[in-house]
């Protein structure tokens, strides 16, 4: 069934075609070339400008596009938006006035489906030209959505890694929020309570972006849940993480990790920091960062980190992925610690997962302006409850 | 903006002046380049980021790899003018102990055998 729909014998035998053509003898010359084919027929429309063809979609539809570039202006830059623009949804085939290479090439990078002389158009030429367009768009446009569908299922697989509750221990408010800057991303997090009050908690952030950041963040999610069930310090966590992540591979892709181990009430914490971003503790009107003790993981196999500690002592501890610190405004400048920190003195009675959103948010609000695609958002905030 | 690359000869040292974001696309464009010379026989290879703004994980991960691959080819890769807060990046992640970084040029065409 599916060979069937993919033949050229389900190609549109009526089309509708929009030609835009500002020049009345060429309008002329493709009617006539469309109007001799023996074995199709064409409704064709003929507007004089890309203006007046999009106002035209809006009323009607069509199949395809015959995209006629203007004579005096040869290589035309307007020409190829207006391909751009139209080719969206639609094929596109384009009808110049020059025989040129790198004419056509940069026409069909733009979107085109073809490019024809106009000059030396047949009805055959055309009408076949036609046919392939509109086939050759069905089936991109069928592969498309293929993908999307997939790209779709897997974040939904992603996003069922990341923790369904957040755990509560004694003492302490505990919330992540993870704003994604695409379909599938390499940024993760994940809670396991401990037994005697303890809670494990991780941060990370695997290189790359999509799909290949996903895998990668998937791997190391699997290996951190294994092996945090074992009850492992957190240097043993990130030694074993390391290794596994080692095995087989050399490519420069890697891990970064802050974990660490929460005791609670007293809240003193024991972690450590691979290549992460420093982690904020804010305590007492007084500042303290948690800094990288080593490198990522996944690259040096005689790597070595130092684990540390530190006591949250009534006081706020923000872990946030490089995607916050590193957002850039539209002057290139960052948003970095000092962007935390604002956050976390504008809200200093948020609940734990508020302020984990709010900080999130502020950075994607202060990278608006910048048309660079952002990187994937974390932030685990926990924070010591009044007594 | 976007990386740009503008290539130079120190006698046997290459150096590729580099400006703009090291980022996305921008981290294999450096590295189909830093192949491509290495292909070519010149393996001593100057990486100047004076016009760097920033580099991300996954360039930076590209860094190491084909670092790997000039060093397997009798050369070295050598950093130059970086930025407080690559720098920064460079020791957070502590690879200050791979890299060697440079603020003089001149130092860093000298320090090639």
């Amino acid at each position: 069934m599916v060979e069937e729909s993919r033949s050229g014998r389900t190609a549109p035998q009526s089309a509708r075609v929009l030609l835009v053509e500002e020049d009345p003898g060429d309008v002329a010359r493709v009617l006539s070339a469309l109007g001799q084919s023996g074995v199709a027929s064409f409704q064709v429309t003929a507007v004089p400008d890309p203006a007046a063809a999009a106002a035209e979609l809006r009323v009607r539809p069509h199949d395809l596009i015959l995209l006629g570039l203007s004579r005096a202006a040869g290589r035309d830059d307007g020409g190829f938006d207006a391909i751009q623009d139209l080719g969206e949804t639609l094929p596109v085939v384009v009808l110049g006035s020059v025989d040129d290479e790198e004419v056509a090439v940069e026409a069909v990078h733009h979107g085109a489906q073809d490019y024809l002389v106009k000059d030396r158009l047949t009805a055959d030429l055309l009408v076949r030209s036609v046919r392939y367009a509109s086939e050759r768009h069905r089936l991109l446009a069928e592969r498309n959505h293929r993908i999307e569908h997939e790209l779709e299922l897997a974040a939904i697989v992603q996003r069922s890694f990341l923790p369904a509750t957040v755990p509560t221990p004694p003492g302490h408010d505990i919330g992540a929020h993870l704003r994604a800057s695409g379909e599938v991303g390499g940024d993760f997090y994940g809670f396991l309570e401990l037994p005697g009050d303890r809670v494990a908690l991780a941060v990370g952030d695997a290189s790359g972006k999509g799909i290949p950041g996903a895998i990668l963040m998937a791997e190391a999610q699997g290996v951190l849940r294994a092996e945090a069930a074992h009850g492992v310090t957190p240097l043993e966590l990130v030694r074993k993480l390391n290794r596994a992540l080692l095995h087989g591979r050399g490519d420069g892709r890697f891990v970064t990790l802050f974990c660490g181990v929460l005791a609670c009430p007293g809240g003193e914490l024991t972690y450590v920091n691979a290549g992460h971003p420093r982690a904020l503790l804010l305590r007492d009107g007084a500042e303290s960062t948690l800094a990288s003790s080593g490198p990522p993981l996944g690259l040096f196999p005689d790597a070595a980190w130092e684990e540390q500690t530190a006591t949250l002592g009534g006081g706020r501890l923000v872990i946030c992925t490089d995607g916050v610190i590193d957002a850039q405004d539209e002057a290139d400048r960052f948003f970095d610690l000092a962007g935390v920190r604002t956050v976390m003195t504008e809200h200093d009675d948020a609940p734990a997962a508020d302020l984990a959103r709010r900080i999130c948010s502020a950075a994607a609000r202060f990278e608006r302006g910048n048309p660079d695609p952002g990187d994937d958002k974390t932030v685990v905030v926990v924070r010591a409850l009044p007594r | 903006m976007a990386l740009r690359i503008n290539q130079r000869d120190e006698g046997p040292v290459t150096i590729l002046d580099l400006s703009g974001k090291l980022a996305g696309e921008a981290g294999e464009t450096l590295g189909d380049r830093i192949d491509d010379l290495v292909g070519a026989g010149r393996s001593k290879l100057i990486l100047n980021f004076g016009g760097v703004s920033v580099i991300d994980s996954a360039a930076l991960g590209g860094l190491l790899s084909k670092r790997a691959a000039v060093v397997n080819a009798g050369g070295q890769l050598k950093l130059l003018n970086l930025n407080e807060r690559v720098q920064d990046l460079i020791v957070t992640t502590k690879l200050e102990m791979v890299f060697d970084t440079f603020v003089s040029e001149a130092e860093a065409v000298q320090s090639f055998p």
